[in-house]
């Protein structure tokens, strides 16, 4: 039996925000949540349960592009249609599930507007720089390599197959699109900046590791 | 002076070299490798003309500059190889860490 919809949430250190997260994505009518814990120090997994989400813990940190790939083996695995990938920080809005779902493609990506005046200047820049290296390194031009609000469909689901574990995966992602000849479409999506969330994501540093990284393999 | 401190590194390096090898800590191949590198350092501490004569053979005028050269190339491929196996153990590690949070 096919199922429709998998929700996955990768998740490090989430505990104070991933409770809600799940909620408010229950509130959209979404009962398929994962949580890939990826070693988290807190109580993530134990809110995350708490909260209703199916959780699987990495034993030791492996970083967001691992816990992506288990995930999409899970949802391989687990027979569903579609997986939608989101940030456990609550920067993405559940509303915009909706949105995703209704675009065609085997791969939708959730583009963040990067004219709006919340988005801090960093990342507007690291989008900027970002969508450069992917097209650099893995030959396609996307409007937002970096964002981690995505849909795959069965037929990426099966064909993708990540191999790097840190963030560097958003761009092999979109490397996988082009590998793999897979149909892609661009969702613009709202962000949610709070502070918590300003605090996580990728930091200038972590994109200066993440092109060495990309250089060096 | 810098003769005595290269000699003595090759040895004490030969001696670790050879001690590995009786303790089973490295395989015959690893310890011949290393002893050939170890002993060509020795060599080259002691007579170090024949370093100048390997170079003019090549096209340099200086002995040091062959050395350098060949020591740099050498440590970009060891360095190669590590970073290759480290990165191999980092996938692998990746694998079975999945592997053990789906049971």
């Amino acid at each position: 039996m096919v199922k429709k919809t998998l929700i996955a949430l990768p998740a490090y250190n989430e505990a104070k925000v991933i409770g809600s997260v799940i909620k408010s994505i229950k509130q959209e009518g979404y009962k398929d949540i994962l949580v890939v814990d990826d070693a988290s120090k807190d109580s993530t997994s134990y809110t995350a349960t708490k909260a209703g989400a199916v959780v699987i813990k990495h034993l030791i940190n492996r970083g967001a592009g691992a816990a992506t790939m288990t995930a999409i083996e899970y949802a391989r695995d687990n027979g569903y249609f579609e997986l939608v990938l989101l940030d456990s920080d609550g920067q993405h809005d559940p509303k915009d599930i909706k949105k995703l779902l209704k675009a065609k493609g085997d791969v939708v990506i959730g583009i963040r507007d990067w004219k709006s005046k919340t988005m801090p200047w960093s990342r507007k820049f690291f989008n900027v720089v970002g969508n450069l290296i992917t097209w650099v390194f893995f030959g396609l031009y996307v409007k937002d390599s970096q964002s981690g609000f995505k849909v795959l469909r069965r037929n990426a689901l099966e064909k993708i197959n990540l191999t790097y574990d840190r963030y560097e995966f958003c761009s092999e992602l979109i490397g996988e699109i082009k590998n793999q000849r897979l149909s892609y479409a661009q969702i613009p999506i709202k962000v949610i900046y709070t502070d918590y969330s300003k605090s996580k994501g990728q930091s200038f540093m972590n994109g200066i590791k993440m092109v060495m990284r990309l250089i060096f393999r | 002076m810098i003769t005595w401190i290269l000699s003595g590194i090759a040895i004490l390096m030969i001696i670790r070299v050879f001690y590995n090898y009786v303790m089973k800590e490295i395989q015959f191949g690893e310890f011949f490798l290393w002893l050939v590198g170890w002993s060509a350092l020795l060599i080259l501490a002691i007579m170090p003309w024949i370093s100048t004569f390997f170079a003019e053979y090549v096209g340099l005028t200086r002995g040091t500059d062959l050395v350098v050269i060949l020591s740099i190339i050498l440590l970009f491929y060891i360095n190669y190889g590590l970073y290759k196996k480290v990165d191999d153990q980092q996938k692998e590690l990746t694998k079975l860490v999945r592997k053990l949070s789906k049971k």
